[in-house]
């Protein structure tokens, strides 16, 4: 019988599809770059990867300093409260000048709401060391302080011990698809007609028609 | 110009028709006609003329201002009236002449442009001096190629007040001024009327200061003036509504001034009056009294008035008043007279209608009489009504009278004459002076002379309280015959905070007593009130106080003769005090206010009230204010005022309503997500709110559901069950009521560190939220960098690296425990045959482990290798088993590894509830036997049937926590043997020479490593950030000691400080105190201190050990003194230690708390005891053994720290482990103590009660719980048999439990009991069992042990059970628990 009836939607999906692009980090070269979602606890990833990493790049030696990754993110989450909306946080890597992997940048932004195409530019930073002579020695070992936990970036908790330097930006686009978020009662979109996706809606309803 | 093209318009035309002909038809469209014409000129001067007349260039002279204004009209300036008039905006004044020139070019239209100043009309300047948006930066991305400039980062000086504001002290100058009395009871009569005099005197100063006659009087002139401008405009334009209007306004607000103006002037006159009045009186009682008591005298000033036409001015104004009640009478007539009229009209209709009316009544009358009589009675009534009412005439009323103008001028004259001074009259203005010859006091009477005498013995002084604080007081002061006191004192008052109340007393001082006159309280000065500025206050007291006088003093508060005709007065003690209050200024200008921020309102914040803004503070009274506003005109134009403005027209639009009550959080209710009740019922939001909480059960909740009937009612019960079970004491699931408590206590306990921990959590150091290596100073920089250029060493063998996982990621079925059994040493042997079984002398249970089980060959005999121990290990961790292959001989070799899974409770792996678990690994060694099973001849087959058996030899037991916690274990560890083991014993032939002289004890030994698979990282301890009484400098110099200690030996184990129960920092030394033991134990041996010490760590061994993490699930270290460990029963090694410690300082003995690592607990603490003959022994509390310092078996591994009762000592000698540490801490090279001569020990408190009280355990409960326990145990047997039936031996039960009370006192005395009837049963049965012995805590521990021994797996059929327990009681509540479990084969 609970087959026979469509059950009610329980859960909401969101489909993250997209790339980070390129990023542009000045005096750095040979980069690499590592993703990762974070997200509450109402939320499970149904398919695709959570955590991914990238190639290494080289900068072009023309004009346009750009790293380009072309790295696709490609995700599925199911979740039941918007608390906790997935945030996707990128962490970049690439040698010193002792050849040392060493990170250059971290940097964390809100998978965004509304379907469609976005394009966020993420602005990277790294922990400083605590003191002159950390950083000699750090600088010295390669071993640059980093963060215990990738999550800190996503989180506000934490942070105001930390001290950080910024350091580049790094282009993501995304795709995003949502289903069932309004018939949940979640208000994504705009509320105005002329600006919903109404033309989803009356395609849809023609090819109800024509089937 | 027209004529001049319509001559050319000819031309064409003219040219056209003279070609026609030529060109024939084409000719005809003129359009394709091109006609060249010669350059029209003019001449300059027409074409100037010309445009002349067109062109007007305004001249830059200015225009005549009578030219811009209407001829009839006077130049009026609306800034000179008063009127606010904006700022106009700058204009050179030849562009002004200009443009006025250029608008008076128009005749008609050009005046319109000019105000009543003969100034263009114009609105003022809008241009504000400060911007009031805020300046955006034009662009958000910069230009790349905008060039940036370095700057050097400047440090600002910050604002001192708003860094310390608490230390900065603040100044409040009170001055004391002057202290005047209207009354005092030292009062003569005369001084009464003085006093009078003076008030009334003041009050007539004051008024003349006013001038409010005079002001009032220019009012009405000012408005005279305004009527009659608007008159004069009115007779000249068409009547204006408005202008009516306001000329009416205007008339009847003189009207009102007028009114009064008379009476102020009245007032005037009257005080006058009262002053000679008074004066007079005066005169009368000094003549009368025949002496002076003051120097006031009054003299009139006779002051002609100089004004001239004032007599015109004062009968112009009584013309006027008549002619305004001659214009209202008018109206009023006019008024009347219509009405009159009216009612005229009225009464003439109605005369008119009455006549009608009479007479169509009679002709009906006539019909009805001629029809029927049948006409009902209420018809004939209303008839009647009527007829009465119609009779009803309108009263007529009287013709209004006339207007009476010389009754109009009679009433304005006298009630004139009455108030205002007539012109040309006198003024007299009475001057007052001090000038009187007071009489000397011999030449009084002498009730005058004795009023003189008290006066002398009064002295007034005044107290300045700040915050009911007395602060300071002035000095005394006698009082004098003008009761005039001058302090003239100031206070300069620090304070830190803004004060409460500002109180000034007044105090009388008499030679008898003291009482205070007065409490003044001053108000607080607003921030602005500067000292210097302030003006001086005058506060008025009064005080009902009766004081009554023999002489001739008034005295206060009783009626009062004065004299004359005069009626008594009841006179109150009053007086006023001068004083200022204002905040001091200080060297450099700065204004010497406290904090805004700790003012009760923000009063320096002021433009943003539009009340404050005019300088009235704490105005709440809105509607009050609006009538204000409105009442006082204001000049709506002033952008001063507009605030104001805004604020009336905010009232007026009765929005803004002033509620009865006050928001604390204004907004709230709007912005609240769902309302609370709402909130309560929805399961999920419930469930979400809890989550965020992290309460326990709900912190794994993942994916909660969105709908809230797809969560079920009972997620909750468990949470709900809990939080009901803090306050309900549930005796049923303990066995003794005492522990229910205790269990309960521990559990309020636990949610408190709980909460504490939830609160630590979230709160992060650097460390914990970046990696960063650490270099702490240049050595070990230098250290680091010389490790980099260090070879590689390849082939030297390293520990792999085993792969960590954090706990979150962990799922069920992923993590592992391993363990690892390498060897055993000295296992118990067999008992070789029957026959060497009896040949002992005494076969006993408790002595020997002698008695064999006899076996028949009818039965199975044993294979040849029987003597020889076929041991194997069986592990079993949370009821999963997993065992060895079965090795031989008394010191077998396994070397293998066993893999258990393991489990998490709910499936939740989070660190919190890992370091919780109370599972514990029991690692169990079992001999196993082989019989040969003889059924029929089967033997003869070929075929032999054998039947295996184990027989528990005895465990070790680790708790998992502890494994957590140190993520491996590695050690060869100590198996716990029964004390009696039936068919073995443990020999010491194996172990002879070295080991039988450091080994005195006897003992079996197990080698094993246990880890987990992955690795679990254990969660990081809790930072102590907790509170602390004890002293900063105390701490700072433990926590120095620590880190140095810390940095020369970082492995070694180092406590300073630890937290207690109620989570402060505690100096460790504070825990180490001499406590008498209980007399009990001490009694039992008295002549044997070996046997007493050994009794009492048995008798601590016996108090339950649960680790810290359990108990408090938190990683933390919390330490409970020994009463509070007592009570609770329970604790960690520390615990135990620490009482152990105690015991043996109480005893007299040299000891200390030793703190280091052991196996298996890793970080523990044990005690150290130096005994007489200078060795030192090792004690491990909660097992109560004790150890050589020399044993090679001693689970001690590492010695950090000593902890004395005023001192902590750090192991600085190379080697750690005990056989290698010289423990004679004085030498301060080899211990490094915390307190020295340069850092001495402040003589810490000890935090542990003087003295412990123990209460004798009660029998009956020993007893019952006995029952209880065995029965629990017995069911439990059989439930894990479910297939066979389980019989028990009574017979064999009875003689158990009869053991085992021997077995506990063959423990704890030397005398040897005899063993009971064991032997009967041995000869019948094989008897396979042993004694347990463990402290009492709770069932299930009990139960698990049992279960672990597996004397239950015995599935020979025919077996019976013995089962018996024993408590036994020691003080306190502590419960040594025995079982002893038996299997019984019957061997016939």
């Amino acid at each position: 019988m609970a087959a026979a009836m469509p059950s009610p939607a329980t859960v909401f999906m969101l489909m993250i599809g997209g790339q980070v692009e390129s990023g542009q980090f000045p005096e750095f070269d040979d980069l690499y770059l590592k993703y990762c979602f974070v997200f509450g606890n109402d939320w499970a990833p149904t398919a695709g990867l959570e955590e991914g990493i990238s190639q290494i790049s080289t900068k072009n030696q023309g004009s346009e300093e750009l790293l380009v990754w072309n790295f696709p993110l490609d995700i599925t989450f199911k979740s039941t409260n918007p608390f906790g909306w997935p945030q996707l946080v990128l962490s970049v890597y690439g040698p010193d000048v002792f050849g040392n992997d060493v990170v250059r940048g971290y940097g964390a932004v809100h998978v965004p709401i509304t379907p469609g195409r976005h394009t966020r530019t993420v602005p990277m930073f790294v922990p400083e060391s605590s003191s002159l002579l950390q950083r000699l020695m750090s600088w010295l070992k390669g071993r640059r302080p980093e963060y215990t936990d990738l999550r800190v970036v996503a989180r506000g908790e934490g942070r105001e011990v930390t001290r950080v330097r910024s350091q580049g930006h790094v282009q993501v686009c995304f795709n995003i698809v949502t289903k069932d978020l309004k018939k949940l009662g979640y208000e994504t979109t705009s509320s105005f007609p002329h600006m919903s996706v109404e033309g989803f809606g009356s395609s849809g309803a023609g090819a109800a028609s024509l089937s | 110009m027209h004529d001049k093209e319509g001559r050319e318009g000819e031309e064409i035309e003219h040219l056209v028709d003279e070609s026609d002909d030529v060109l024939g038809p084409y000719a005809r469209d003129n359009r394709d006609m091109l006609v060249y014409r010669p350059t029209k000129y003019t001449n300059t001067k027409i074409q100037c003329v010309q445009e002349e007349q067109i062109l007007f260039s305004p001249s830059m002279d200015p225009v005549s201002t009578t030219a811009k204004i209407p001829s009839y009209v006077q130049p009026r300036c609306l800034e000179d009236e008063g009127l606010f008039v904006g700022e106009r905006p700058w204009v050179s004044n030849n562009n002004m002449n200009i443009m006025e020139n250029r608008l008076m070019a128009d005749p008609l239209q050009g005046v319109r442009w000019f105000g009543g100043d003969g100034r263009i009309l114009s609105l003022a300047n809008p241009i504000k001096p400060n911007p009031t948006r805020l300046f955006t930066f034009p662009c958000q991305h910069p230009d790349p190629d905008d060039a940036l400039v370095y700057r050097k980062v400047v440090h600002v000086e910050h604002d001192e007040r708003k860094t310390t504001h608490a230390s900065r002290p603040c100044q409040l100058d009170v001055d004391v001024h002057a202290l005047t009395f209207f009354h005092h009871p030292l009062f003569s009569r005369e001084h009464m009327l003085a006093s009078r005099l003076q008030q009334l005197h003041g009050q007539f100063e004051a008024r003349q200061q006013a001038r409010l006659t005079a002001f009032l009087t220019d009012k009405i002139h000012a408005l005279r003036e305004a009527v009659k401008s608007i008159t004069g405009g009115l007779q000249l334009h068409s009547p204006n509504v408005h202008m009516q209007q306001q000329s009416q306004e205007y008339i009847h607000e003189i009207r009102k001034t007028r009114s009064l103006r008379d009476m102020e002037e009245q007032k005037d006159r009257n005080l006058l009056k009262s002053i000679l009045k008074v004066w007079k009186e005066m005169k009368t009682l000094r003549e009368f009294q025949k002496f002076t008591n003051t120097s006031l005298k009054l003299n009139l000033i006779r002051k002609e008035d100089g004004s001239g036409n004032r007599e015109e001015e004062y009968e112009e104004g009584i013309c006027e008043e008549i002619q305004q009640i001659h214009d209202e009478f008018q109206q009023e007539y006019q008024k009347q007279l219509e009405l009159f009229h009216q009612h005229q009209e009225h009464w003439k209709s109605w005369k008119k209608n009455k006549r009608m009316k009479l007479r169509s009544r009679q002709r009906r009358h006539r019909q009805n009489q001629m029809e029927t009589e049948l006409m009902s009675n209420e018809e004939k009534q209303n008839e009647e009504e009527e007829e009465e009412e119609e009779e009803q005439e309108p009263a007529l009323s009287e013709r209004p009278s006339e207007f009476d103008r010389d009754k109009a001028e009679r009433l304005v004259r006298e009630r004139v004459s009455q108030s205002r001074w007539k012109p040309g009259q006198v003024r007299l203005i009475p001057q007052l002076s001090e000038t009187a010859a007071v009489t000397l006091t011999d030449l009084c009477p002498r009730v005058e002379q004795q009023r003189r005498e008290e006066l002398q013995r009064h002295s007034l002084f005044v107290r300045l309280l700040v915050n009911n604080k007395e602060v300071s007081r002035t000095a005394g002061h006698v009082l004098d015959d003008s009761f005039h006191i001058h302090f003239r004192q100031i206070f300069n008052v620090q304070i830190k905070h803004w004060p409460e109340s500002i109180q000034l007393q007044v105090l009388e001082v008499t030679s008898r007593s003291s009482d205070s006159l007065a409490n003044l309280f001053v108000p607080i000065p607003e921030t602005s009130v500067l000292a210097g500025t302030a003006l001086m206050q005058r506060l008025e007291f009064s005080s009902e106080q009766r004081v009554t006088f023999e002489h001739e003093a008034t005295g206060s508060n009783i009626p009062v003769y004065i004299g004359g005709d005069m009626a008594a007065v009841t006179p109150l003690t009053s007086g006023t005090l001068a004083c200022s209050v204002a905040w001091g200024m200080g060297a450099d200008g700065t204004v010497l206010v406290p904090d805004l921020c700790t003012t009760p309102k923000d009063l320096l914040f002021g433009p943003a009230d539009a009340i404050t803004s005019i300088g009235a503070v704490g105005v709440t009274d809105t509607p009050r204010l609006a009538r204000w506003i409105r009442e006082s005109r204001l000049d709506p134009n002033d952008p001063n005022n507009a605030t104001l403005m805004q604020l009336h027209m905010v009232t007026e639009g009765g929005q803004m309503t002033s509620a009865e009550f006050f928001r604390l959080e204004q907004l709230q209710e709007e912005f609240d997500f769902v309302s609370e009740e709402e909130l309560l019922c929805s399961r999920r939001l419930r469930l979400l709110r809890l989550r965020n909480q992290e309460q326990p059960e709900f912190r794994a909740c993942r994916l909660v559901p969105l709908m809230d009937r797809e969560i079920p009612e009972k997620v909750f019960l468990e949470y709900e069950k809990r939080q009901n079970a803090k306050n309900i004491v549930d005796i049923k699931e303990h066995l003794i009521p005492h522990r229910a408590v205790v269990a309960q206590y521990i559990l309020k306990v636990r949610e408190e560190v709980l909460c504490m921990f939830v609160e630590v959590r979230h709160q992060y150091t650097l460390s914990d939220v970046v990696i960063e290596e650490q270099s702490l100073n240049l050595r070990m920089l230098g250290m680091g960098l010389f490790t980099m250029a260090e070879k590689r060493r390849p082939l030297k063998p390293k520990r792999k690296e085993r792969l960590k996982v954090a706990t979150q990621n962990l799922s069920a079925g992923d993590v592992k425990l391993l363990v690892n059994i390498s060897k055993a040493y000295n296992l118990p042997r067999r008992q070789n045959t029957r026959q060497e079984a009896m040949s002992h002398t005494t076969p006993s249970v408790l002595n020997t482990f002698c008695t064999t089980p006899p076996r028949q060959s009818s039965q199975g005999e044993p294979e040849h290798a029987q003597d020889l121990l076929r041991p194997f290990v069986e592990v079993s961790f949370q009821r999963r088993t997993c065992r060895t292959t079965t090795a031989h001989g008394p010191n077998p070799s396994w070397h293998e590894e066993l893999q258990l899974p393991f489990r998490a409770l709910n499936g939740d792996y989070s660190s919190t509830t890992l370091q919780s678990l109370r599972d514990e690994v029991y690692i169990n060694l079992f001999d196993e036997l082989t019989y040969n099973i003889q059924e029929g001849d089967r033997e003869t087959d070929g075929e032999t049937h054998t039947r295996t058996e184990k027989v528990w030899l005895g465990f070790i037991n680790i708790p998992f926590n502890t494994l957590y916690l140190q993520s491996r274990i590695e050690g060869t560890f100590k198996i716990n043997v029964p004390k009696v083991l039936l068919g073995y014993r443990l020999e010491q032939e194996g172990l002879q020479g070295f080991w039988h002289l450091q080994n005195p004890c006897q003992a079996a030994f197990l080698s094993v490593y246990l880890t987990t698979e992955p690795l679990i990282i254990p969660g990081e301890p809790v930072r102590e950030k907790f509170e602390s009484h004890e002293e900063s400098r105390l701490l700072f110099g433990a926590e120095a000691f620590r880190r140095q200690c810390h940095a020369a030996f970082p492995n070694r184990r180092l406590l300073t400080t630890v937290m207690d129960i109620t989570g402060q920092t505690l100096i460790v030394t504070r825990y180490l105190h001499p406590l008498k033991p209980p007399s009990e134990l001490l009694e039992i041996n008295p002549g044997h201190p070996d046997s007493t010490v050994e009794l009492l760590a048995r008798f601590i061994s016996l108090i339950p050990f649960t680790p810290d993490s359990v108990t408090f699930s938190g990683i933390c270290d919390l330490w409970t003194t020994c009463d509070q460990f007592l009570t609770l029963l329970c604790g960690d090694e520390e615990e135990h230690s620490v009482l152990l410690c105690c015991f043996f300082l109480a005893l007299g003995k040299k000891s200390w708390l030793l703190l280091g690592s052991a196996i298996p607990e890793g970080p523990t603490a044990y005690v150290l005891t130096k005994e007489d003959d200078m060795s030192y022994l090792i004690w491990n509390a909660s097992s109560g053994q004790r150890y050589q310092q020399f044993d090679s078996f001693c689970p001690l591994q590492s010695v950090g720290s000593l902890v004395g009762t005023d001192n902590i000592w750090f192991n600085m000698q190379a080697c750690d482990s005990p056989m290698r540490v010289n423990f004679d801490v004085s030498k301060t090279k080899l211990w490094k103590p915390l307190f020295s001569h340069s850092f001495p020990n402040p003589g810490l408190g000890s935090v542990q009660p003087q003295t412990l009280s123990f209460q004798p355990t009660d029998r009956s409960t020993a007893l019952e719980l006995q029952d209880r326990i065995e029965k629990v145990l017995k069911e439990k047997v059989m439930e894990w048999r479910p297939l066979q039936p389980t019989r028990w031996n009574r017979h064999c039960t009875a003689v158990l439990r009869r053991a085992l009370p021997d077995l506990e006192f063959g423990l704890v005395s030397d005398s040897k009991r005899s063993g009971g009837d064991l032997q009967h049963i041995l000869n019948e049965y094989q008897m396979c069992g042993f004694p347990l012995q463990m402290p009492f805590s709770e069932l299930w521990p009990i139960v698990e042990r049992v279960h672990s021994t597996g004397v239950h797996e015995c599935q020979v059929p025919n077996v019976e059970f013995a089962l018996a327990v024993y408590v036994h009681p020691y003080p306190s509540n502590v419960m040594s628990v025995w079982v002893y479990i038996a299997s019984l084969k019957c061997l016939r």
